[in-house]
């Protein structure tokens, strides 16, 4: 298989890095402000907005994962992967409308939870975020440190500390405003790599002869479009921790903040369309393998799309493929950075430490150091070769459970602080006891669980009803899902305990938070008084 | 699902690509010559 020499390998990424850091030099400022720095102070224009939306969503799992999918589990495996991640963003941005409109500067979600609720609700939510981007920045140097290990004579820790360092040299300065700035050319490289490779793979393979040639190596689940083994172990698993990742992430959230507010609604479209494309496109070389019976090395499907790469292009596209892995990865880290120094920044010193009234110069190097911790913590973890499939579920999972809570507390003014907390609380020990069987998950304990996922399943569609049709749609579908699922769960999704635990997160911290909501006799809350706690934290000059 | 189905079904994903890339960079002029007539920065 073709590798770089270490020379060569060298050159590409302080190439990429240099490039990027020299870009980020045009938009630097002496001065930052703190508003900028966290969310480029809500003015972003719509090609910036939707560029930096889609490449912060594509990371380097999502190549891999979606070529892995399509290995797996055949016609439909890229689709189960790319479609449901690509809907995600098309779900968030009506819920976006409504916190844009709640809090039109706000910096994170968490710091509206602390207007809405208090500070125990702001800190699940930052705690989450927090943990979630700190795995979300191992993540990608993990990926980055395995691309340099495959490709090059390069060891997995050099490659992870060359990521991590150059990533955190070019947003170190101007933060979020760079992070946006080179995420559209991140995804310029992303799409003209994508739009290259995967035909030139095709026609080396044999072109549409492939599929005829090929076909016996196909199942008859994976040459079913609508395999039920590809819907239930990736489809709805992903589709539903995908969902907990629109809402958790602050990444999004950020973006959702920075973009003009009368943009977010084609930028959310076009960064749909723009995912869904390039990583259900990326995602086929999983299947084209799958067709050109190539098997991966070392049996990790992670390693399928380098050794595609590596096997049928020329060098010169082997090294276009590199700088689109660490274009896609960058990205993410670069955003994770920008969402980690903007919880620490408005979260903690801002709304703890300095009781709404920050240095804003103070408050910039907060956010400064506050992305070197996190780079060498990414880098650290990222060198001990943690599991990270382990994790994300875990996170998944964390945000799974406050995605309710948060949502409808932005809606129904009844919902309480000890709402939010207890429901978040009850519904993440449940999930660990379904993920980790903590408990034998049989008879009534399983069927307990179960119906919790029924509900669960009913929340997810329902609150994606809610979000563009509206309360009584929401209701409506949301308690027809339920009761249908109740007859397609007891008994049966027991089996499949990652798909359990994750809609039971959804289904009992809906339930928790209701029932504790509907009994609450506090004062209904005042949505108008979000504005006035959610401030700026810079002045304009006269 | 046919040979040319699944041709199609192969290629459309990089065309749809090349299509969200010409919107963006599209945009991106819109947006640079907006913050141009207005004096601000582009993020």
């Amino acid at each position: 298989m073709f590798q770089f020499t270490t020379s060569s390998a060298l050159l590409i990424l302080l190439g990429f890095y240099g490039v990027t850091f020299l870009l980020t030099l045009t938009i630097g400022k002496k001065q930052e402000n703190a508003d900028g720095y966290m969310t480029a102070n809500g003015s972003v224009g719509f090609g910036m907005s939707a560029a930096s939306m889609t490449a912060t969503w594509i990371w380097a799992a999502s190549f891999y994962a979606a070529a892995s999918s399509g290995y797996k589990y055949g016609l439909s495996g890229a689709i189960h992967y790319g479609f449901w991640g690509a809907l995600m963003i098309l779900f968030i941005y009506p819920f976006g409308r409504r916190f844009r409109k709640l809090a039109p500067n706000a910096h994170t979600l968490a710091e509206i939870m602390h207007a809405r609720h208090g500070s125990s609700s702001q800190m699940v939510l930052a705690g989450s975020n927090i943990v979630g981007s700190v795995i979300s920045l191992m993540v990608n140097f993990t990926a980055a440190g395995a691309l340099v290990d495959i490709l090059s004579p390069l060891s997995f820790v050099q490659g992870v500390m060359i990521a991590g360092f150059g990533v955190l040299t070019y947003t170190l300065w101007s933060g979020f405003r760079a992070s946006v700035f080179t995420d559209f050319a991140q995804l310029v490289a992303m799409i003209l790599a994508a739009v290259i490779i995967i035909p030139m793979i095709f026609f080396q393979l044999g072109g549409p002869t492939l599929f005829e040639e090929g076909m016996p190596n196909l199942t008859l689940e994976q040459q079913d479009f609508f395999s039920t083994t590809a819907i239930l172990e990736q489809g709805a698993p992903y589709f539903v921790a995908v969902l907990a990742y629109a809402i958790g992430n602050q990444t999004i959230a950020q973006r959702l903040f920075a973009v003009r507010e009368d943009l977010i609604k084609p930028s959310f479209i076009t960064a749909t369309i723009g995912y869904g494309s390039i990583v259900i496109g990326l995602g086929m070389l999983g299947l084209l393998a799958l067709f050109a019976g190539v098997t991966p090395i070392d049996g990790d499907l992670n390693n399928l799309i380098p050794q595609m790469a590596a096997t049928y292009l020329p060098p010169v596209m082997v090294g276009v493929l590199f700088i689109m892995v660490i274009g896609s990865l960058s990205s993410t880290a670069d955003s994770d950075l920008s969402a980690l120094s903007a919880i620490i920044m408005t979260d903690v010193y801002g709304k703890h430490i300095t009781k709404n009234n920050p240095d804003p110069l103070k408050m910039l190097w907060v956010g400064r150091l506050t992305m070197v911790v996190a780079a060498l913590l990414g880098v650290v973890f990222a060198s001990l070769k943690l599991d990270i499939l382990a994790m994300l579920i875990f996170v998944g999972a964390l945000w799974g459970s406050i995605v309710f809570p948060v949502i409808v507390s932005l809606y129904w003014n009844r919902v309480t602080n000890a709402a939010f907390t207890t429901s978040v609380a009850v519904s993440f020990v449940l999930f660990l006891v379904v993920r980790f069987d903590l408990l034998p998950i049989e008879g009534a304990i399983a069927m307990f669980f179960e119906l919790f996922a029924a509900v669960g399943g009913g929340v997810v569609l329902g609150l994606m009803a809610f979000g563009f049709f509206g309360r009584m749609a929401g209701l409506i579908i949301g308690l027809i899902t339920a009761v249908v699922l109740v007859f397609f769960t007891v008994g049966f999704l027991r089996e499949y305990t990652v798909l359990l635990s994750s809609l039971t997160a959804y289904g009992a911290s809906a339930v928790v938070c209701t029932i504790m909501t509907l009994l609450s006799k506090a004062p209904d809350f005042d949505f108008n008084s979000i504005d006035q706690r959610v401030i700026e934290f810079h002045k304009e000059e006269a | 699902m046919s040979t040319f189905g699944l041709t199609v079904y192969i290629m459309i994903w990089p065309v749809l690509s090349a299509l969200v890339l010409i919107t963006l960079c599209t945009a991106l002029v819109v947006d640079i010559r907006n913050a141009k007539k207005e004096g601000k920065s582009l993020v």
